[in-house]
């Protein structure tokens, strides 16, 4: 027995066709019934697309625009006043521009596709794989986010509500949902006063690009260059208009950031409209799926991870890498780095501190003493650190002895610690540049040694050459949550010359004794 | 739709592209739905070409209020009616005819594909009601809701959907007992 929707099928394939010359011969006698039904129609009744009532300023914008155009444009952009074999661009634009911001003003909703990727003059342009699908009427906003280019990781939406915006998320990655009320971070975009002002925009237009297949569709395309003190190249736009239904069908965004990434341009693609005359309310309405938990993904993230702990990503690290970090750090004679504004410098049985103003500096010395331990600098009850700080503000200096575990820590342990984590690492680029020096770059998780908090993250540029470190970052989260703290020690150097004293502690005269507890 | 809307639009303004691509967006469907309401392909294209024709004299008052395909399909399934009513006047082609015309590959509207079953299958479309076939093709080749046929026959939403199922269901049994012979 067949079902209903077997039925419907073996239906649906009972079709028929008419032939070319068929079709064509039913089109011309249509054609012909059209010019006859203009023909019936007086001259003085006859709707001229020029003429049309749409929004007065968009009818003086498209007059301005062609009349901007001819003079400044720098080419001769409706060359012959009239469209050529279908080429509507080539018209005027007191049609096609008028029609467009026309039709634009019907919209009611959009649906489209935001991809990000970089441009540079050495390959085609390299999209992320990831991209976000946006929907936009009025009051009602949606954003559905692919990160891997495949699976739906995230939702998003925000609406009006009362004199407020409401904005609920679900992660479908962390099978959880949160809401907020005025969030400042939920997606919110006029992208139809966005194309509108595109559209008035083609009164700048530099120059109009050869017709290119999007998605199928044929688009024609307009540059336009954001004219920031004439650079060359600066900023700019391009907007692509489906030769058929002439809608916005494609805007690209030209960023230039040298700043982020020398030599290469960040392009922002919005593309795929779909283009609704009444708003879909189904798209706009918040959808949670069954069994999905009340939280922020953040809350859930932490949870997991702590359950996961362990089992943590380990990225591709060159093999002795590690090896030869270490052994280029215990051969150091010495060094140096900038910490804030703390200089410190370190041997292997000394080291100092150097901070404050220039006239009146505080520098610490600090010197091993007693029975070195056999590992370079692990502290035991055997030998001692002395502490002494000459405090240039108030003239006064002070000893401080320290044993056992309440030693300060040579400032090598923390750098040799972290060698020791390069095998361990997360993530490892192996070509970097950082002040001039070629590098790799390690970031390891602080999970992967202890019980510490998400987002907690060393980084470490390490000489390609030498595989001493260049620069080193502390990511800490703080404790409120309201974001992050980072501790850089930058400004390395290796291996130089010292005077013989540079960390004999020196007392000046007429300096006295600090009071306090020793 | 909106993009129909916008098509429409340039029609008004007596834009022969705009005809054009509303044409080919939808002849396919409409002659598939006049031949398989007329039982006559031969005469579905005069149907379509009639129903764009009736389109360009009446857009510039026309108001569309649902979706360009469905104010088509009803004016074929119009169109089609009054095509049905004055041949039923003469005399019906019986049904053994409808292989014959399919077969016939050098006519101006053909059938696509072919075989025992596409043949079975016609004949007994041909052999349901006018209202039922109605209904049935103006769901299946058409895409109209109930809600709209109902409007277009002046029936009710039940009496549509009763139509409908009657329709397959005849179709279902007319098929079932072609096989068992």
């Amino acid at each position: 027995m067949r079902s209903n929707g077997s039925m419907e099928s073996m239906l649906r394939a009972l079709r028929y066709q008419a032939t070319a010359e068929r079709r064509e011969r039913t089109l011309q006698n249509i054609f012909r019934a059209m010019d006859e039904v203009q023909e019936q129609v007086p001259a003085v009744r006859r709707v001229r697309i020029g003429r049309m009532g749409v929004h007065p300023a968009a009818t003086r914008f498209a007059l301005a625009a062609a009349v901007i155009l001819l003079v400044f444009g720098g080419l001769t952009f409706w060359p012959s006043g009239h469209g050529s074999r279908g080429q509507w661009w080539l018209g005027s634009p007191a049609a096609w521009g008028q029609e467009i911001l026309h039709w634009l003003d019907q919209t009611e909703a959009v649906v489209y596709r935001q991809r990000v990727g970089f441009a540079s003059d050495y390959g085609p342009p390299q999209m992320n794989q990831g991209y976000e699908i946006r929907f936009n009427a009025k009051g009602r906003y949606r954003r559905d986010r692919y990160d891997n280019g495949v699976d739906l990781a995230n939702v998003q939406w925000v609406l009006a509500d009362s004199n407020d915006l409401r904005m609920i998320e679900v992660s479908h990655e962390y099978r959880c949902y949160f809401e907020r009320k005025n969030e400042g971070y939920g997606f919110v975009e006029d992208i139809m006063g966005q194309m509108q002002s595109y559209v008035q925009l083609l009164d700048r237009a530099d120059r109009i690009l050869k017709t290119e297949v999007f998605d199928g569709r044929e688009c024609v395309g307009f540059e336009v260059r954001a004219r920031y003190g004439n650079k060359p190249k600066g900023p700019f736009d391009r907007i692509w208009f489906d030769v058929q239904t002439r809608l916005p069908a494609r805007i690209e965004s030209h960023y230039v950031n040298a700043s982020f990434d020398a030599g290469r341009t960040l392009i922002i693609i919005h593309d795929q409209f779909q283009y609704y005359a009444q708003v879909p309310v189904d798209l706009f309405t918040p959808e949670i799926p069954a069994g999905y938990v009340r939280a922020h993904p953040d809350d859930i993230r932490t949870a997991r991870d702590r359950q996961v702990k362990g089992e943590m990503v380990y990225a591709e690290v060159p093999k002795g890498l590690k090896e030869k970090a270490v052994a280029a750090l215990a051969e150091a004679v010495c060094g140096s780095y900038r910490q804030n504004d703390t200089t410190v410098s370190f041997a292997k049985s000394a080291w100092r501190e150097d901070s404050g103003p220039a006239g009146a500096p505080v520098t610490k010395w600090y010197i091993l003493r007693g029975v070195l331990p056999s590992g370079p600098f692990e502290p035991n009850d055997r030998f001692a650190v002395t502490e002494t700080t000459v405090d240039g503000a108030n003239r006064t200096y002070r000893f401080r002895d320290y044993t056992g575990s309440s030693q300060p820590r040579h400032p090598m342990l923390d750098l040799l610690f972290l060698a020791d984590m390069i095998d361990r690492a997360d993530r490892f680029d192996a070509a970097v540049e950082i002040d001039g020096i070629s590098c790799c770059r390690l970031e390891i998780s602080a999970k992967k040694y202890g019980d510490n908090p998400d987002g907690m993250i060393h980084r470490i540029w390490l000489n390609a050459a030498t595989n001493l470190p260049v620069r080193m970052e502390l990511e800490l989260p703080r404790r409120d949550g309201s974001g992050t703290d980072r501790q850089v020690r930058d400004r390395f150097q290796w291996n130089f010359s010292l005077p013989d004293d540079y960390f004999m502690p020196k007392i000046p005269a007429g300096f006295a004794p600090a009071e306090g507890k020793e | 739709m909106l993009e129909d809307r916008r098509l429409l639009w340039r029609l008004r303004h007596g834009d022969k592209d705009a005809l054009r691509l509303i044409y080919e967006r939808y002849e396919g469907d409409l002659v598939t739905l006049a031949a398989n309401l007329l039982h006559d392909p031969a005469t579905a294209e005069d149907v379509v070409q009639d129903v764009f024709i009736g389109l360009v004299r009446t857009v510039p008052k026309l108001h569309l209020r649902r979706t360009l395909r469905a104010y088509l399909a009803t004016a074929v399934a119009n169109r089609t009616r009054d095509h049905f009513r004055k041949r039923s006047r003469e005399r019906l082609a019986p049904i053994e005819d409808a292989g014959q015309v399919a077969a016939d590959m050098d006519g101006p509207v053909q059938i696509v594909g072919d075989g025992e079953l596409v043949h079975q299958l016609r004949a007994a479309v041909a052999e349901l009601p006018f209202e039922q076939r109605e209904v049935v093709m103006l769901r299946v080749h058409a895409g109209l809701k109930f809600r709209e046929i109902a409007a277009h026959q002046k029936i009710s939403i039940k009496t549509a959907l009763s139509r409908y199922q009657y329709g397959l269901d005849k179709l279902r049994l007319t098929l079932n007992s072609e096989v068992s012979e």
